[in-house]
């Protein structure tokens, strides 16, 4: 088209070099040779046991390789990313196959890329895996399948490393599927357990049907930019002109403003992320003539732009609203959101340490790095931005609730990382970074607590693995509805803060992040959350309703938190006064395990402290609020982010929240995080004479959000009875329908080979039979004529030629 | 070549001999059951035959033809007999009989 120009003021940088791959390969390698130790392990298991050493060998390797990763990152992210320009932070491996293959029109990638997004991510990744796999290295102790364990960690950081590095829906997918992977094969870590077993099930199977969405949602993107272009479904070339956005033209001088030179870019259908987002970031400048020609048609876009993709429609809903709705689902299934949020809750069965990394600090976030990656898509539709901020909001509100009334103090802590992740989705509601900023702070203080948590169960291992030896007799019993025994875990728990000093102060400082005091890092993140929601550009619900609600669940947050810590840590241990018959308790330890003051081991508090420290520093290092400088300067992490962000809606300016709005939220949110926590310290807290809610939860309300708000009756009712029934139905099909005329079919034929038996025996073997019968027979006959005497040999050759003369002699004459 | 009685030797008594020869040579052969004795009966007939031959060259067109034949029926009836006495040595080491009647394994 003449005149029109192309230009995007958001184009993603092309990159320099980096060895991206590096950061693959390293835990790669550390899962391949504890790989191989499980598997030297298993081959040996039939005769000695496994000796610890290979063991720990291989918690050293895994720690090492994780260590190593991180410091990779590090490098790579402060000294290759930081060094450039805002706008052109961006690196790509050397090895590049941003353009592997090329199906039909479909530019298929396996390329890696990092931008701040995923530098961030990279880190937090690498960090907190490597501090928890020198946790677990030291948490494992003695276990003898520890190989396996370290081997699928260790590929768990891989796969999660994959997810975040990878430029498209290629190696997301295999990321997101090896994280889930891990997760089933770590959940089920104590597969004899069947509590273990069952969960792991139902955790991947729940994210199966996430992924399904997850894969519909980017298949449908990948239709949609298919459809647009001068020539639908192929690749098409479109000279783009860099150009600054106004936000950056205003900060810098004119004269340091330099045009950049135009870039080709492809347009067309695409599996990357990075030129997805630059298709639809791509706008169109009219010429002067065009604008003044009142009748010029309207559709002279012929090229993917924001406004194309919005117009899009797909089975009368429009394209980008169903797409981000579908990889809203995934997200959801990923981050165990509503209406798949029951599986976390059981994902618990699995080791503390994988609790920590895995089902707290980062594969459960991998649905909010997705919505960060994807922001560009999300801008298109207020609506499915709407939807996924209600289903946080939502989920938020109701995991604190459940996280309330739990007695096991895993699950506790679960239920509030689904709460915290329904934090993060509503922050999608800005299109900005807050939501990242959660995900880092939450990482450090659900960690902690994990980590923590991890501590206390080694501290009283010994009742705990009566426990489970009791469980494991008990047998099949449901873990969701097994109140009986879960009951007991947190009850058995008081007093330990006298035995656990260290771990106690990480503890508290890990429950005043999560409850959003100032001192530690969740306030500052969840500022942000609320002031993304309070100033979000397109939401469909009002800010002030969604706020009330986050409201709410900061209440219940603080609540839930100090209501676990009074009971862990203070009143009397009970096991010292009652509640255990003698003949359970162990006699003075001489030589068994040791007592409780040294069972917090310097190493695992040293990394529950390190943790804790960062949850500490971790908020106002990252995210210093606006308000609370002169200069209202924009927090590290955002400024960090900005170019990731910028452009999603076009040339639209962030809004800045006014400074009395955001001192009111900071206000507020502190003040119900106060409330909740007087409440928990006058119910729970060392002056209460009794914990009444201790035990079971009385009211009806409490049952029903004890057992998880009844989504695994929902699940047993909406999805495995309609399963069971069809397999019912299918098997009763099979039986008395496919079988019968299976059979039918058999015993026709066998019937008709009998006639067909007869038919061969008595007619076709009978007519061989008898020709070879008369052969035979005739044979015979003749065969007597040789009967070996010469002289009558002699005699008939005689009498024939005289026979033969007279017939000559008569019939001649 | 005297007497009244009787008329010249001709071919017709010469044939008649052959014939007789012949037929007694036929009869040994038909009816020995000793080897040898048929091999005897073989060579009458073969004499039967050079009989004629020579005969029918000396009434007939005078040329040597026959003669020539009867010679070479000789050498034949030696070579056969040689070839036929080393056989019957050999029947009789591995029957221990030179009876024809019994060499009838060959039959089955």
């Amino acid at each position: 088209m003449r005149g029109l120009t192309y230009f995007s003021t958001h184009l993603t940088p092309r990159g320099t070099v980096a060895p991206l791959w590096l950061l693959l390969a390293l835990p790669l390698a550390g899962a391949l040779v504890c790989g191989a130790l499980a598997l030297r392990a298993a081959g040996r298991a039939s005769g000695a046991p496994a000796p610890a050493a290979s063991g720990r060998l291989a918690g050293v390797i895994a720690a090492l390789a994780v260590t190593a990763t991180f410091v990779a990152g590090a490098v790579i992210v402060l000294g290759q990313l930081l060094p450039l320009p805002p706008a052109e932070r961006a690196l790509r491996p050397a090895v590049d196959s941003a353009a592997l293959f090329t199906i039909g029109g479909l530019r298929a990638s396996f390329g890696l890329f990092m931008d701040p997004l995923a530098a961030v991510m990279v880190l937090l990744v690498s960090g907190l895996g490597a501090l928890i796999h020198i946790y677990a290295a030291a948490y494992m102790g003695d276990d003898p399948a520890q190989p396996r364990f370290f081997a699928f960690l260790n590929l768990f950081v891989a796969a999660m490393l994959l997810l975040v590095l990878g430029d498209g829906l290629l190696p997301l997918f295999f990321g997101w599927e090896g994280v889930g992977l891990c997760s089933y094969f770590l959940i089920g870590f104590w597969h004899r357990k069947p509590a273990a077993a069952s969960a792991a099930t139902k955790a991947f199977i729940v994210n199966r049907v996430g992924d399904v969405a997850l894969l519909l949602g980017l298949g449908l993107m990948v239709w949609g930019l298919a459809n647009v272009g001068s020539r639908p479904g192929e690749i098409g070339h479109l000279q783009v002109e860099p150009r600054e956005s106004a936000a950056a033209r205003a900060r810098e001088s004119s004269s340091v403003q330099r045009r950049r030179p135009a870039r080709r870019l492809p347009v067309g259908p695409t599996l990357s992320f990075s030129e997805m987002r630059d298709e639809i970031g791509v706008e169109i400048a009219l010429p002067p003539s065009a604008v003044r020609e009142p009748g010029a048609p309207a559709d002279v876009h012929v090229y993917p732009s924001r406004a194309l993709i919005a117009r899009m429609e797909v089975a009368g809903l429009p394209l980008a609203f169903v797409a981000c709705l579908l990889i809203f689902l995934g997200a959801a299934g990923k981050s165990a959101q509503l209406p798949f949020s029951a599986w976390l809750p059981d994902a618990m069965a699995g080791p503390t340490p994988v609790s920590a990394l895995i089902h707290a600090a980062t594969m459960v976030t991998a649905g909010v790095y997705l919505f960060a990656r994807l922001g560009f898509l999300f801008a298109l539709s207020p609506g499915a931005v709407t939807v996924v901020v209600m289903v946080g909001t939502v989920t938020a509100l109701g995991a604190a609730g459940a996280a309330l009334f739990q007695n096991d103090l895993k699950r506790v802590l679960a239920y509030s990382t689904v709460s915290q992740l329904g934090y993060m989705f509503a922050a999608t509601a800005g299109g900005g970074s807050s939501g990242i900023f959660h995900v880092v702070t939450h990482g450090f203080f659900k960690a902690a607590l994990f980590l923590a948590a991890g501590v206390i169960i080694h501290a009283v291992q010994e009742r705990m693995e009566q426990r489970m030896e009791k469980e494991a007799h008990a047998g099949g019993a449901e873990p969701a509805g097994d109140e009986a025994q879960d009951l007991r875990k947190m009850r058995e728990l008081g007093g330990l803060a006298a035995a656990l000093p260290w771990t106690r102060w990480a503890y508290f400082v890990a429950c005043l992040a999560l409850a959003g005091f100032p001192i530690a890092s969740g306030f500052y993140s969840k500022d942000q959350i609320f002031a993304a929601v309070a100033t979000a550009p397109n939401l469909l619900v009002s800010p002030p309703l969604v706020l009330g609600t986050l409201a709410v669940t900061s209440f219940l947050t603080a609540c839930y938190a100090f209501r676990s810590y009074y009971l862990v840590f203070s009143g009397a241990h009970l096991s010292d006064t009652k509640g255990q018959p003698p003949a359970e308790v162990k006699p003075a330890p001489a030589d068994g395990p040791a007592p409780h003051g040294s069972a917090e081991s310097r190493l695992l508090a040293g990394v529950v402290l390190a943790l804790a420290l960062g949850a500490i520093v971790a908020g106002p290092l990252l995210g210093w609020p606006r308000n609370w400088t002169a200069s209202h300067a924009t927090p590290a992490l955002d400024t960090f982010l900005e170019p990731v962000f910028a452009g999603n809606f076009g040339e639209v300016p962030p809004i800045e929240v006014p400074s009395p709005v955001e001192w009111g939220l900071q206000v507020g949110g502190l003040a119900v995080a106060a409330l909740g926590w007087l409440v928990a310290r006058r119910l729970y807290g060392p002056r209460a004479s009794v914990a009444p809610a201790a035990g079971a939860p009385s009211g009806g309300l409490g049952r029903f959000l004890a057992g998880g708000g009844g989504l695994d009756t929902a699940y047993r009712l909406l999805a495995v009875r309609p399963v069971l029934a069809l397999a019912r139905a299918a098997v009763w099909l099979d039986r008395r329908v496919v079988d019968r005329a299976v059979d039918g079919v058999a015993t026709a034929g066998v019937t008709v080979a009998r006639f067909t038996g007869l038919f061969d025996r008595r007619v076709v073997d009978g007519a061989v039979n008898g020709a070879s019968a008369g052969v035979i027979a005739a044979g015979r006959r003749a065969a007597r004529l040789q009967s070996g005497r010469l002289n009558l040999y002699v005699v008939l050759l005689a009498a024939g030629i005289a026979g033969t003369v007279v017939l000559v002699y008569f019939f001649s004459s | 070549m005297s007497g009244a009685g009787w008329a010249a030797i001709g071919l017709r008594h010469f044939v008649v001999l052959s014939a007789v020869l012949f037929t007694l040579g036929l009869t040994t052969v038909a009816t020995r059951r000793n080897a040898v004795a048929v091999l005897m009966g073989i060579e009458l007939i073969l004499n039967a035959a050079a009989l004629n031959f020579v005969a029918f060259a000396h009434y007939g067109h005078g040329a040597i033809t026959g003669q020539v034949f009867a010679v070479f029926v000789v050498v034949l009836a030696a070579a056969e007999a040689a070839v036929a006495l080393a056989i019957v040595l050999s029947v009789y080491r591995s029957f221990r009989a030179i009876d024809v009647t019994r060499l009838e394994t060959l039959r089955d």
